[in-house]
């Protein structure tokens, strides 16, 4: 059963992370950790991600089919489980994305440019 | 989902090892001490055990585990709300034991194959079918051994023929004589059939006739009770009618043949002549008695096996001696192998079917009761509903809940209803299958059956609840509103229930034909005190006896007279008499006519002749209607009258009143007539009656007597040890004396009625029943529901008897509108079930009426407890509730 936190995290992250994942194994096969640290870099430290709920969504997309993994052996030759994208991830990355993106336009548009502000 | 790649929890665990140690390594480059990394890595990485749970919760593979939550937590429920559950339970019990007991006697009559029997469906039973001269079809599976012999000979289609007969037979004597049932058998029989033999032998082909030593096969049940199984049985001998014969063999455990009833001795066809005269086996011999199978060639086809053994049929009928002449108008029909499935198909297996129909209409009706019921514990429990939706259960999982719950019911309500179906179908199956060997409770089918309709009813019945619970929308109950729009309308509740009052209507319409049928068969005049005669059948007239055999029959009269003698003296008995041959049947037919009357013409019917003793008339409550009864100067050779029936006198002697002072009885002199008597029943008690002229014993044919008839004061059952031990005191070297109320002989034919009336109003009063404890339950809900406006509307001062008048009018709505539309259908529907009623429409007003008024009354009655408890409802603290 799900506790109170757990869904107020997975609230925040659940379609962001989704996305940030697939969007990350679009640029090549990656463990869970160097996903994390992936993101961590590419939203320049914005985005800091909780490492705990990372793997909940690996599992949540490898059940639907969108990444597969592979154990293997990292860099520093640690043992570790890569993820990869599949071609039905790669769709689901093009339309997530453009929603995602009509989402905040839309939210922007809405915010406006004073309210921003405040 | 893909469920076939799923992950072990310590591979999980694994990666999340594997990235921890990476961020300790990654921390450690950074310049961090080991500990101080391990540390972080593992804050940042949140609770690895609540991760894990997370991962565990995503896996198809707890949902067997959450399928097992799931139960325990609708068996608490259950626990919490007993009554809920007990009806619940009870409800589908009824309904699935119900489809139990009518499967285990549908399956015996008509699906099953016989036990032991291989290739089944190409091994045909075969009817002649008749054409009559009004037009009717008339089905006989009865032959004689010349047609038999002509189908085996001269079919080519076939592989094998068989033919056999089923009687009673005694074995021993005196006080150690038992009756058994045999089955005269062609030696092919067996083979036919595939069948081999649990010890020794069957029979070899040179023994079909029965004329060197006399062989016997047992049955396995009687092998095992009077043999104790002893495999040195064979070659023992066993006395069946006095002649000694030899067992070579023991039938496989089960083996009945073709038929369902147990069989305790096999013997060869030639046997039968012991029982029923030479001519049984005779080529050339009129007796009709034998049921043919053939093994039809798997590259023959049904359609052409139908015109060769009709034209092998025909044939030999135009070859037949005494029978010279065509007989286009005859045809063989070859048959499935199970004797119920006759192309007549008989009334018990129809009327099983009926009701087999009907126990599905309950179960129908159960499970709409329990959905009724976990639709109202939904409502009920919709704040914890919406607490667990809100808490993140998924809508698939509280609709897999009431699933589970429904298959939980299920699960308990097929296991009662076993423990009931053990009781049911006993009582069942006596009553249909007497004799049958009955499948224990246990039978892979039954279960199997059992399994798959327990199944069925926790799906029909917690489905509806899934969806609608799992689509309702319960936004507002969390902050406290109370749902009332919607679940007081409860449309679908009513038209549940609605449902279960029309099928309750349409079964007590049912009820109320079958049991009007029956009445109306009962109350037919039988001319015959059916209820305490008994028929004695002492066993002594086995070895027919030849008609010229004078002295035989002398002696045969003589032993029957001393019992009469003896049997007359017991206090139970009323009167008690002799005839030769069973009354109420067949016998020698005579033609009758005035002696200035037109000879008979062959071919024309002719009246029965039976002779009887003084008394027979006395004995069998046979009322006259004009004249006498015979009296004791009128017996013996030379009395020259006789009484006849109502039916001989206006068809054979119209214009007068029957009581003729001189008539020709075929070509003897002249007879005097000097009573008429009421037309009695013939064979069936529904047929036609016939027409019967009686004349002392003696006084005309050389038949011997051969039968006793005993009118007891009271129940004739308890009459039977009595009367069994005088006439052993009596004569003490007889075989088996068969006694039987003659209430016995007919209650076959009352069967499909009294099926149809009992199982109909079993089933009818079990909707009733549900259908009430459905409204009583919607009801209850209602009120417990709206008890804040009812105390409203007290306070406002709405008097009582108008919040009764809206529950207990709201109940009666949906009633009515189920009655209204279970008539329609009872209506529509009665001309299918026209054929098994007897002298009342499906359309009989008083019935429908009847039905419709219990309906109605039990619904009111229903709606009257929680129409009270509105009227009880008291404002102040009605209004106080939240």
């Amino acid at each position: 059963m799900s506790t109170k936190t757990d869904r107020e995290r997975t609230a925040l992250l659940q379609g962001t992370l989704d996305l940030l994942i697939l969007r990350t194994l679009a640029l090549g096969s990656h463990h869970g950790h160097g996903i994390a640290l992936a993101i961590q870099h590419s939203s320049q430290g914005a985005l800091l991600v909780d490492h705990g709920s990372l793997y909940p969504a690996l599992q949540r997309l490898e059940a639907s089919g969108w990444i597969r993994a592979e154990w293997g052996v990292s860099d520093n030759n640690r043992r570790a489980r890569f993820y990869e994208l599949t071609a039905a991830g790669r769709k689901q990355l093009a339309k997530e994305a453009t929603e995602w993106r009509r989402l905040t336009e839309a939210v922007a548009l809405v915010l406006g440019p004073e309210l921003s502000r405040g | 989902m893909r469920w076939f790649n799923r992950r072990s929890n310590d591979d999980f665990a694994a990666e999340v090892e594997s990235h921890i140690e990476m961020e300790v390594d990654r921390l450690v480059a950074g310049g961090m001490s080991e500990t101080d990394a391990r540390f972080a890595a593992r804050r940042a990485f949140g609770n690895p055990t609540s991760a894990k749970e997370r991962f565990h919760d995503a896996r198809f593979g707890s949902s067997l585990e959450s399928l097992a939550q799931d139960a325990r937590y609708a068996l608490r429920g259950m626990r919490k709300a007993p009554g809920f559950a007990i009806v619940a339970v009870a409800s589908l019990a009824i309904g699935i034991g119900a489809n139990t007991t009518m499967f285990s006697a549908i399956d015996t009559l008509l699906l099953r194959t016989p036990a032991h029997v291989r290739d089944a469906d190409r091994i045909h039973r075969l009817y002649i079918q008749s054409l009559e001269a009004d037009g009717r079809t008339y089905t006989s599976p009865k032959e004689g051994y010349r047609t038999y012999l002509a189908i085996r000979d001269h079919t080519p289609g076939i592989e094998a023929a068989a033919a056999f007969d089923a009687e009673r037979v005694s074995s021993g004597r005196g006080a150690d004589a038992r009756s058994l049932s045999a089955v005269f058998v062609t030696p092919s029989f067996f083979p036919l059939l595939g069948v081999r033999p649990a010890l020794g032998r069957f029979f070899a082909a040179e023994e079909e006739r029965d004329e060197g030593d006399h062989a016997a096969v047992l049955g396995y049940a009687a092998w095992r009770g009077q043999f104790g199984g002893d495999s040195s049985v064979l070659g023992r001998p066993i006395d069946v009618g006095g002649t000694p014969y030899t067992i070579v063999g023991v039938a496989p455990d089960g083996f009945t043949g073709v038929d369902v009833d147990r069989v305790d001795l096999w013997l060869p066809l030639g046997a039968a002549r012991a029982y029923m005269g030479p001519q049984v086996v005779d080529p050339n011999g009129r007796s009709y008695w034998l049921e043919m199978l053939v093994k039809r060639r798997a590259d023959v086809s049904l359609e052409t096996l139908r015109k060769q053994t009709t034209q092998v049929y025909q044939d030999s009928r135009r070859n037949e001696p005494k029978f010279g002449g065509d007989f286009p108008k005859q045809s063989v029909l070859p048959g499935a192998i199970s004797a119920a499935r006759n192309p007549g198909a008989s009334a018990d297996a129809r009327v099983s079917l009926w009701v087999g129909g009907v126990a599905l209409l309950v179960l129908l009706i159960a499970s709409a009761n329990v959905a009724n019921l976990l639709l109202l514990r939904g409502l009920n429990r919709s704040r914890e509903i919406a607490l667990r939706l809100s808490l993140g259960a998924t809508r698939l999982r509280v609709m897999r809940h009431f699933l589970v719950e429904g298959a939980l019911l299920a699960l308990f309500g097929g296991a009662s209803a076993l423990i009931l179906a053990r009781w049911t179908t006993s009582v069942l199956h006596s009553f249909l299958l007497p004799n049958a060997t009955r499948e224990s409770i246990l039978d892979p089918r039954l279960l199997g059956f059992t399994a798959l309709v327990a199944i069925l009813a926790g799906l029909l019945a917690s489905i509806l609840p899934a969806l609608v619970t799992a689509r309702r929308d319960f936004g507002t109950l969390l902050n406290g509103g109370r749902a009332m729009h919607g679940s007081t309308r409860l449309g679908l509740q009513r038209a549940l229930i609605g449902g279960q009052v029309m099928l309750a209507t349409v079964l007590l319409v049912g009820a109320g034909l079958f049991v009007t049928s029956l009445r109306n068969v009962r109350s037919i005049d039988l001319a015959v005190d059916v209820e305490h005669v008994l028929y004695v059948d002492a066993g002594i007239g086995t070895k027919r006896l030849g008609s010229r055999d004078r002295d035989a029959r002398a002696s045969n009269d003589a032993m029957y007279m001393s019992i009469l003698e003896s049997v007359r003296r017991l206090p139970g008995v009323a009167r008690a008499t002799v005839t030769a041959g069973e009354p109420l049947g067949s016998s020698t037919a005579v033609s009758i006519r005035r002696p200035n009357g037109p000879a008979p013409v062959q071919g024309q019917p002719v009246p029965f002749m039976h002779e009887v003793g003084t008394d027979y008339f006395e004995t069998m409550g046979t009322p006259l209607v004009r004249g006498r009864y015979f009296t004791a100067s009128d017996q013996g050779r030379g009395a020259h009258v006789a009484i006849i029936d109502e039916a001989t006198a206006k068809q054979y002697l119209p214009d007068g009143n029957g009581l003729e002072g001189c008539v020709y009885l075929g070509d003897g002199g002249c007879t005097e007539i000097v009573g008429v008597v009421k037309n009695t029943v013939l064979w069936q008690v529904t047929g036609d009656r016939g027409t019967v002229v009686y004349v002392p014993l003696g006084s005309w044919d050389d038949l011997a007597i051969s039968m006793l008839e005993v009118r007891a004061k009271g129940d004739p059952t308890l009459l039977i040890p009595s009367l069994r031990q005088a006439i052993l005191a009596t004569m003490p070297d007889l075989p088996w004396i068969d006694i039987r109320p003659i209430r016995e002989r007919l209650a076959p034919q009352y069967r499909p009625w009294q099926l149809g009336a009992s199982m109909f109003t079993a089933m009818g009063m079990l909707a009733l029943c549900l259908a009430a404890i459905g409204l009583y339950g919607l009801l209850s809900y209602v009120v417990a529901r709206r008890s804040r406006e009812i105390g409203i509307r007290k306070a406002l001062g709405s008097p009582t008897g108008g919040l009764v008048r809206l529950v207990v009018g709201s109940g009666l709505a949906t009633t009515l509108v189920g009655v209204t539309v279970g008539i329609v259908i009872a209506l529509a529907g009665g001309r299918f079930i026209a054929s098994q009623l007897y002298g009342v429409s499906t359309r009989d007003p008083l019935v429908v009426l009847i039905a419709a008024g219990t309906l109605t009354l039990i619904a009111t009655l229903a709606c009257l407890a929680p129409a009270r408890r509105a009227a009880r409802v008291d404002p102040m603290v009605a209004l106080r509730v939240d």
